[in-house]
C-alpha cells in the first residue's frame, strides 16, 4: 500500500508539472505568434496547438489538484457532524468520487480506441486526437486512484492532519 | 406534470442534497447530470454524454483564456505590485479623514485590474492594508470591514474570472462583458469611497488622519499606479478593437506583469513555481466546474425545465422586474450558502432563459448577478470575504461583519441604480462595440 500510494503521489507531480510546462509553452507559443502576426507571418495552426496543450494543462492537472483541495465542496454541514459521522460521510463521498471517475476513465478509453480507428485530425496539422483522449483517460484513471490515496488518508485517519500538497 | 419536468426536478432536489454531503460541486454534476441523462434516454447516450462533455470541455480553444488570465493574476499576487499601488495610493489619499480606507478601496481596485482574482486581493490587502491602519489606531471595524468588502469589486472589474466563466456558460463575449463590468467596478468603488467619508464624518474617532505627502512625493509614485493602467489598458483594449482573442489578451497579460516583475528583479524560482501552480489549481477548478455544469446543463435542457420555467415566468401576472427582482434574491441565497463561481455555473443555464424571455440583456444581466453573488460572499451563512479577513487577520468575524454592513448597503444601492439605469451596464460595451 505504501508503494502504490508513493507511486500515485509521484506520477500525480510528474503530469502536474508537465501541465506546468504547457502551460509556459503556451504562453511563449502565443506571444510569438501575436508577435509574427504584426510582422504578417502568424503562426499556421497556432489555435489548434494552444488547445491541444490547453488539454493537456487541464487534463494532467486534475489528479494533483486533488491533493490541494482545488475542487469547491459545501462542507458546513459535514463539518458540523460528530467524528465518526464525518469520517463515515467523507468514505461515502470518496467511494462516489472513484466509481464516477473510473467510470469517466473507463469510457475515455473505449472513445480513445474509436477515435483511433476513425481517424479523426485536427484541420490544420492534421494532428491525431486518440492521443489527447488516452492522456485524458490515463489522468481520470489517476485521478480515481488518487481518490483511492485519499480514502486510505481517510480510513487511517491521517487525512485531517495532511499538509500542504507540494510538487 | 410530464416525466421529463418530474426528473429534472429530482435531479434538481438531489443535486441539492448531494452539495450538502461535501462531495465535490463539480463530481455532483457529473453524477446528476448522468444518472437524469440516463433515467430520460438510456445507458448508452448518457455515457457518451458524459465523454463528449468532459472532451469538448478539455479541447475548446476558448476555455484556455482561464489560466492564462489567473496566471497573469498569479504573477501580480507573487510580487509586490499590491505594495506599491497601496503605498502610491497612500501618498494621495493617505491624508485626508479615512485616507487609509480609501487607499485600500484605489489600492485593491488597481490591483485587482491586474489580478484576475478576487479571493487573492482580499488575501493580499488582508495582510497589507490592516497592518498599516491599525499603526494609525483605525477601529477594526472600519479596517476589516473594508478590505472584506474591497474584494467583491473584483468580480465585475476585468479581468474578472466570474465574467469569464460567464461569457463562456452563456456564449456571451468575454470582451463585451469585460466593457460592460468597468462603469459598475468603478461606480461601486467610488460609493465605497463616499462610505468612508459619511462613516468618517459621522465618526472621527475611527479614522485618525495620518501624514500629508508633498505633491513632490505624490508625482514620484505616479508611474506606479500608471503601469496598472498601460497594463489594463493593453490587455483589455487590445481585446475590445479586436486585436487580441481573449486567450491572447491573456497571454499578452501573463508576460506584461511577469516582464515588470522582471524589471524590479521580483522574479525567483519560488514565485514562478507557485504562480504556475496556483493558476493550475484554480483553472482546474474552474475547468472541471464547467463540465460538470454543461452535463447536467444536458440533462436539465432534456427536461425542458429552463424553457418551461421561463415561458411560466413571462406568462406571470408581474411585471418584469418582479421577476428578476426574484431571481436576484435566488441568486442572492445561493451565493451566501456557496461559492460564487459554483452557483453561477449552477444557476444560470436555469434562470438564463428566463431573464432573456423577458426581455433584459444577457450582458446586464450577467453583470447584475456577478453583483448579487458579491453580496452574497460578505453574507452569513458562508461570508467568503470575511471569513478570508478574519483567518488572515485573526479579528473577530462579528467585528468584521460590522464593519461590511455599510459597504453592503452601498452595494445595493448600486445594484438599485442598474436596475433603474441600464445604460450603467450597456452604454460602454455598446459604444465601443456596437449595439447587441
Amino acid at each position: 500500500m505504501k508503494q502504490f500510494m508513493a507511486l500515485v503521489r509521484r506520477v500525480d507531480a510528474v503530469l502536474y508539472v508537465m501541465a506546468g510546462a504547457i502551460l509556459i509553452g503556451m504562453v511563449l507559443l502565443t506571444l510569438v505568434d501575436v508577435i509574427l502576426r504584426n510582422f504578417g507571418h502568424p503562426i499556421t495552426g497556432s489555435m489548434e496547438i494552444i488547445m491541444y496543450g490547453g488539454a493537456m494543462v487541464f487534463g494532467f492537472s486534475i489528479p494533483f489538484a486533488t491533493f490541494l483541495k482545488a475542487q469547491i465542496q459545501v462542507d458546513i454541514i459535514v463539518e458540523k457532524l460528530k467524528p465518526k459521522a464525518k469520517k463515515i460521510v467523507t468514505i461515502i463521498t470518496r467511494v462516489m468520487g472513484i466509481a464516477i471517475f473510473l467510470f469517466v476513465a473507463y469510457n475515455f478509453f473505449i472513445y480513445g480506441f474509436d477515435v483511433k480507428s476513425t481517424g479523426e485530425t485536427t484541420s490544420s496539422f492534421k494532428i491525431p486526437y486518440y492521443p489527447i483522449v488516452f492522456a485524458l483517460a490515463f489522468s481520470f484513471l489517476f485521478q480515481s486512484l488518487t481518490l483511492v490515496y485519499d480514502l486510505v488518508e481517510v480510513l487511517r485517519g491521517t487525512a485531517e492532519d495532511a499538509k500542504e500538497a507540494t510538487v | 406534470m410530464s416525466t421529463e419536468i418530474l426528473t429534472g426536478l429530482v435531479g434538481i432536489v438531489a443535486l441539492l442534497v448531494l452539495f450538502l454531503t461535501g462531495l465535490e460541486m463539480a463530481y455532483c454534476m457529473v453524477l446528476v447530470g448522468f444518472l437524469g441523462f440516463a433515467a430520460l434516454m438510456s445507458f448508452i447516450p448518457a455515457s457518451n454524454l458524459v465523454v463528449k462533455e468532459f472532451f469538448d470541455s478539455f479541447t475548446t480553444y476558448s476555455y484556455t483564456v482561464i489560466p492564462l488570465f489567473v496566471l497573469m493574476g498569479e504573477f501580480a499576487s507573487n510580487t509586490n505590485i499590491a505594495k506599491r499601488l497601496y503605498t502610491g495610493a497612500y501618498k494621495w489619499f493617505g491624508h485626508v479623514p479615512g485616507g487609509l480606507a480609501m487607499t485600500t478601496v484605489v489600492g485593491a481596485t488597481a490591483f485587482k485590474a491586474m489580478c484576475g482574482s478576487t479571493l487573492a486581493t482580499v488575501a493580499t490587502f488582508s495582510g497589507l492594508a490592516i497592518p498599516e491602519m491599525d499603526r494609525f489606531g483605525y477601529s477594526k471595524e472600519l479596517s476589516a470591514g473594508t478590505v472584506a468588502s474591497v474584494g467583491t469589486i473584483g468580480m465585475i472589474l476585468p479581468p474578472s474570472t466570474v465574467l469569464i466563466l460567464y461569457g463562456l456558460i452563456c456564449e456571451q463575449s468575454i470582451g463585451r462583458l469585460f466593457l460592460a463590468g468597468i462603469i459598475p467596478a468603478l461606480m461601486i468603488a467610488l460609493l465605497f469611497m463616499l462610505v468612508i467619508v459619511v462613516w468618517v464624518t459621522l465618526k472621527p474617532g475611527i479614522a485618525p488622519k495620518c501624514e500629508k505627502s508633498s505633491w513632490k512625493e505624490r508625482f514620484k509614485v505616479l508611474p506606479e499606479m500608471l503601469v496598472v493602467i498601460v497594463v489594463f489598458v493593453i490587455v483589455i483594449g487590445g481585446m475590445m478593437v479586436g486585436f487580441f482573442s481573449p486567450t491572447e489578451a491573456g497571454t499578452i497579460g501573463t508576460v506584461a506583469v511577469f516582464a515588470l516583475a522582471l524589471v524590479r528583479r521580483e522574479v525567483s524560482f519560488k514565485m514562478i513555481k507557485n504562480s504556475i501552480k496556483g493558476s493550475l489549481k484554480t483553472a482546474i477548478m474552474t475547468l472541471m466546474l464547467l463540465a460538470g455544469s454543461s452535463i447536467f446543463g444536458r440533462f436539465l435542457t432534456i427536461t425542458e425545465i429552463p424553457f418551461r420555467a421561463a415561458d411560466w415566468a413571462s406568462a406571470l401576472p408581474l411585471p418584469p422586474y418582479a421577476v428578476m427582482l426574484a431571481i436576484i434574491v435566488i441568486y442572492l441565497v445561493g451565493g451566501s450558502i456557496m461559492d460564487d463561481l459554483a452557483f453561477m455555473v449552477l444557476a444560470t443555464p436555469i434562470f438564463l432563459p428566463t431573464a432573456l424571455a423577458l426581455g433584459y440583456d444577457p450582458i446586464w444581466f450577467g453583470i447584475m448577478i456577478s453583483i448579487t453573488l458579491m453580496i452574497g460572499g460578505l453574507i452569513p451563512p458562508i461570508a467568503l470575504y470575511v471569513f478570508i479577513t478574519g483567518n488572515i487577520t485573526g479579528i473577530p468575524f462579528k467585528t468584521i461583519y460590522k464593519g461590511v454592513m455599510p459597504y453592503l448597503a452601498a452595494l445595493v444601492v448600486a445594484l438599485i441604480l442598474i436596475f433603474l439605469f441600464p445604460q450603467i451596464i450597456t452604454w460602454l460595451p455598446d459604444k465601443f462595440m456596437g449595439p447587441l
